[in-house]
């Protein structure tokens, strides 16, 4: 794509495309648990950044694994709405027995369903974290000052604890 | 207080691990650029209707004006604003090379070499044209033509660019048929350029040479191209690749028409 009417800089997107989008993609996955709507998230999340000049730079990795993951859990939100979430999330993995895949498929379908029900910056920031991301990489892609990083992201842990306990109870 | 945080970061990341379950899937980074474009087409053909509709509505009232008005210019060799208007690169096309519906199930991609005898055979008269007629033209399929100049074809990679250069200013089909046509002709000492003129009017081949002497970005195209089909496998041309749901079918070499036309309404009927 020619970039010159949507972006002034010599931000070079297609490299920026090359760069992310796999890795983008699966990390949706993770999140909705569907690797057609995982895919067609991530491509929403480069068209948002090909209209958004202003997300463009070096800060565009972070920029757009947020607003990917924010995407997966929009979709995992409305699915829950939809009562549609248990039938359609997730894709069990290869696993020895049915036993184990069965305890697996649970225990995606509970963490999708507390990172759906968390305020979407706690949840982003749980799986930007266990992403890779560094607190300065945290930081530039919440838009928050690094220093309140640690503490964001031990108030995300905990609400995240609780609201799993909430639902599922201690195990 | 300290392991304690550890300990909640641990029993959260754990969980959150779960999730981890993506294994060898590889999404398909082709499709999805693929759709970015077309999504940037769309917008930017809109765009264009409504730059046309002003342009149109600006031109009427300087029509209106004009009549009015006695011309400025008295030089008897005519005035700047009669000369050709330079070229302006955003009239350039993009997607010359694709054909039929955005949204068609089925995709058929074609690696071609315009040096390769039976790349011609399969353009002039043969397999292309009737899933032109019979698939893309019906709004079925969509076709892409890609290049894939091979190394020992001496003039290959010169006839993409001619042909691609062509094809931004709107003249591709044009030029890729008569370039097939014209291979046995042209292959002999490369008068490339003498064919193409044939088929792009004076004006536009001004800025055909120009752009094939100039613009490196002809030859990324084809680069990009030939990147692809390494990806593919490819080996051979003209090679056949058939998107279907997201799976890249590579057909080589390409069957007989009836083969192939079951083999397209089967993936039509998935």
């Amino acid at each position: 794509m020619d970039p010159t009417d949507a972006q002034p800089s010599p931000f070079d997107y297609e490299e920026c495309f090359e760069a992310n989008y796999v890795r983008i993609a699966r990390a949706v996955a993770r999140v909705v648990g569907d690797y057609a709507r995982a895919e067609e998230i991530a491509v929403e999340a480069f068209w948002k950044l090909w209209r958004t000049p202003q997300a463009h730079g070096e800060n565009a990795p972070g920029w757009l694994y947020r607003t990917a993951l924010r995407l997966g859990l929009n979709d995992l939100r409305d699915r829950e709405r939809r009562s549609r979430y248990e039938k359609e999330a997730g894709r069990p993995p290869e696993t020895p027995t049915p036993e184990e895949l069965r305890a697996a498929e649970q225990e995606r379908e509970q963490v999708r369903r507390v990172l759906a029900a968390l305020e979407p910056r706690d949840a982003e920031l749980l799986l930007l974290r266990h992403q890779g991301f560094r607190y300065d990489e945290l930081a530039a892609a919440v838009e928050v000052k690094p220093a309140s990083i640690g503490t964001l992201l031990a108030r995300a842990q905990q609400a995240f604890r609780k609201e799993y306990l909430r639902i599922y109870g201690e195990k | 207080m300290e392991r304690n945080k550890r300990d909640l970061a641990d029993w959260v990341d754990s969980r959150i691990a779960s999730l981890d379950a993506t294994g060898e899937w590889r999404p398909d980074a082709v499709r999805a650029w693929a759709v970015l474009r077309r999504r940037d087409r769309a917008v930017r053909v809109r765009r264009a209707g409504w730059v046309g509709l002003t342009a149109t509505v600006m031109a009427a009232s300087l029509i209106v004006f004009a009549l009015g008005e006695p011309r400025a210019c008295a030089n008897p060799l005519g005035c700047a604003d009669d000369q050709a208007k330079p070229f302006a690169p955003e009239t350039l096309l993009t997607n010359y090379r694709e054909s039929g519906p955005a949204n068609a199930k089925v995709t058929i991609e074609v690696y071609s070499d315009y040096q390769c005898p039976s790349c011609a055979a399969a353009f002039t008269n043969g397999i292309i044209p009737q899933i032109m007629k019979e698939y893309v033209k019906t709004g079925k399929v969509r076709f892409i033509h890609r290049d894939y100049p091979l190394p020992q074809h001496q003039y290959a990679k010169l006839a993409a660019r001619y042909v691609n250069a062509a094809g931004r200013l709107g003249y591709y089909d044009a030029a890729v048929a008569h370039i097939f046509k014209t291979q046995t002709t042209w292959e002999k000492d490369g008068s490339i350029d003498t064919q193409i003129a044939k088929v792009v009017p004076p004006g536009a081949m001004v800025k055909v040479r120009q752009m094939v002497q100039n613009d490196k970005t002809l030859d990324e195209s084809v680069a990009s191209d030939q990147a692809l089909g390494a990806q593919d496998n490819i080996n051979q041309t003209p090679t056949m690749v058939i998107l279907e749901n997201g799976t890249r079918h590579v057909v080589a070499p390409i069957p007989a028409y009836p083969l192939l036309k079951s083999y397209i309404d089967d993936l039509l009927k998935k």
